[in-house]
């Protein structure tokens, strides 16, 4: 490791430190701790915001994805932009900020709680956090680990600890405001890393003019794998991978897979879909809207956020497919995924191959950046809602917040970096762990959270039937019917000897899709059914 | 554009057209709503 790269690391982590030091001191109570005393600068809340909407899995695993099934991932581009940054803050983001601020509510299922008068959804929605967000929190950790002890030659189980403690410092001595300030620069810095990449890689494959080569590479590395029979290739193979995409439907790198394919359902409904829609009820997403003192800052975090989310996800997902034409051309007539061996290694592939050797280096220091951001604010929000959800409600502990937080902050970082060491050799879990906490979240509260910030009417019976038929509707659709988590998780192969209680195209759909509609329609038909809306809407409306 | 098939077409289009949205309307709504 070179002087440069040695410089940079201590700069890097003295800013860290620095920025938590920052926060350490203007954190004077729970407001600061818990909300980053809801006066945060714009570009911190939207930075902050997209930072932690993206993990080192977003960036190397769907620009892996993009490289396997090609540029119709940019769907999900337009899903992270229009639903995730438009709707998100033009639709959701001051309601909730203004209702936050009337209820006194710090967390998001505070907010719930406080807006339905309900003790039992507080602890409820802290639980859903509690129990499903550290294996997300996990497979963040897992994932930035592995690349850390790869580029530095370190021991996996040292740099998980480091790399730990490190989080955890600034976390616990800061809170919110802490959290929000190293967010902003590690999102600062993934923005430039991926901008230049893309720079960088444009000049590496020859221009846009090489993106007629699309039809050229599938035609000479795809098409001919078509007449071989499946069971001919070896199990996890790239070329495994790529036949499995032909028969799912898709026909080019450049093309959508045939309309209502599997392939189709598979991209539209978990990726676009359960990506683009479960956004919405992120719970360390939503506080971040808590955390401004007027709607100018969320409008102002449109632009900055769209601008970031359209730089760090759009441009990466086109890179991802164009490595099939570099490859090609400088690899032996291989595509992407062949050079790679795998869909997480198209990316860093790319970057040793393709890119200068000091961009390695400062590409991942972008993916670490990432993987920290999004860690940092999974750790808070878990703390919250163990501390401030759970442990305060059920022990009417109502004095001391900020410790409470701070040790339940600590005890649920032990609990993932424990699941980070029991679950790192069974990367099925991991890789689906991100899918189940969107689809679970998304199923649970959207429809509430909708309308506790849109309808008067809503009642705490519709809000309660309304989230536990979600919770059900998508654990059995997870764990007895999509196709990826169902075989991952092996309950179902455990109780009935197959891998999905269904088979054909319904087993392709997320859980999503079935489990959303249905909590929300449980929600309007109880609360018209039920009384007592019109007075809880008193005091968070009026 | 011709190198890519409608359905990924219409995702690069509607994808600028997302992010054309938030620069206009941030940059709009840059000084209003100030009041607390």
């Amino acid at each position: 490791m070179g002087i440069w790269e040695n410089i940079f690391i201590i700069v890097y982590l003295a800013v860290i430190g620095y920025l938590g030091f920052v926060g350490y001191k203007s954190t004077k109570n729970s407001t600061d701790y818990l909300l980053a005393g809801r006066n945060t600068h714009p570009v911190v809340m939207s930075l902050s915001y997209g930072a932690t909407f993206i993990s080192t899995s977003a960036i190397v695993g769907f620009s892996g994805v993009a490289a396997w099934l090609g540029s119709s991932m940019i769907w999900l581009a337009f899903a992270n932009l229009f639903v995730g940054i438009f709707i998100a803050f033009v639709v959701f983001g001051d309601r909730t900020r203004r209702m936050g601020i009337r209820l006194g509510a710090h967390t998001f299922p505070e907010f719930l709680g406080k807006r339905f008068d309900s003790k039992f959804i507080q602890i409820f929605g802290g639980l859903i956090i509690t129990i499903f967000m550290p294996l997300y929190a996990s497979a963040v950790l897992i994932g930035g680990t592995h690349f850390i002890a790869s580029y530095f030659g370190a021991d996996y189980h040292l740099s998980l600890l480091i790399f730990s403690i490190i989080i955890t410092g600034y976390v616990i001595a800061g809170g919110l405001k802490s959290v929000m300030l190293t967010d902003a620069l590690q999102g600062a810095i993934m923005f430039v890393a991926i901008v230049a990449l893309v720079i960088f890689a444009f000049n590496a494959i020859g221009g846009v003019e090489e993106l007629s080569k699309f039809d050229t590479v599938w035609q000479h590395t795809v098409l001919p794998l078509e007449s071989v029979p499946v069971g001919d290739f070896q199990a996890g193979s790239p070329n495994l991978l790529l036949k499995i995409s032909t028969i799912w439907g898709f026909e080019g790198w450049n093309k959508m897979p045939q309309f209502l394919s599997d392939g189709w359902l598979f991209l539209i409904t978990s990726l676009v879909l359960g990506v683009g829609i479960g956004v919405l009820a992120q719970p360390q997403l939503v506080v971040r809207f808590m955390t401004v003192k007027s709607k100018q800052e969320l409008n102002r975090g449109v632009l900055i956020g769209g601008i970031f989310i359209f730089g760090v996800m759009g441009l990466t997902y086109l890179i991802g497919a164009l490595t099939n034409v570099w490859f090609y051309e400088y690899n032996e007539g291989r595509n992407a995924l062949q050079s790679a061996g795998g869909v997480e290694q198209v990316m860093p592939l790319f970057i040793t191959m393709a890119m200068p050797k000091w961009f390695s280096f400062i590409f991942l220091f972008a993916l670490i950046s990432a993987a920290m951001s999004t860690l940092a604010s999974q750790f808070h929000t878990m703390g919250t809602a163990i501390g401030r959800d759970i442990y305060e409600q059920v022990f009417k502990a109502g004095k001391s917040s900020m410790f409470i937080t701070r040790v339940g902050v600590v005890v649920m970082i032990l609990f993932a970096v424990i699941l980070s060491y029991i679950f790192d050799k069974q990367p099925a879990i991991i890789a689906r762990s991100t899918a189940i906490f969107f689809a679970l979240c998304a199923s649970v509260f959207l429809p509430s959270y909708f309308g506790a910030i849109f309808w008067r009417k809503i009642t705490k019976t519709g809000a309660i039937a309304s989230m536990f038929v979600g919770l059900v509707t998508s654990s059995f659709w997870l764990l007895f019917v999509h196709f990826q988590e169902a075989k991952a998780l092996g309950l179902c192969k455990f109780l009935f000897g197959a891998d999905s209680l269904f088979s054909g195209k319904i087993i392709f759909i997320d859980a999503l899709i079935f489990a959303l509609p249905l909590s929300t329609i449980t929600v309007i038909i109880v609360s018209l059914l039920t009384k007592g809306g019109d007075e809880l809407a008193k005091r968070s409306f009026d | 554009m011709e190198n890519f098939d409608f359905g990924v077409r219409l995702s690069i289009y509607l994808s600028a057209a997302a992010l054309l949205l938030c620069v206009a309307y941030g940059l709009f709504r840059w000084n209003k709503d100030g009041d607390v």
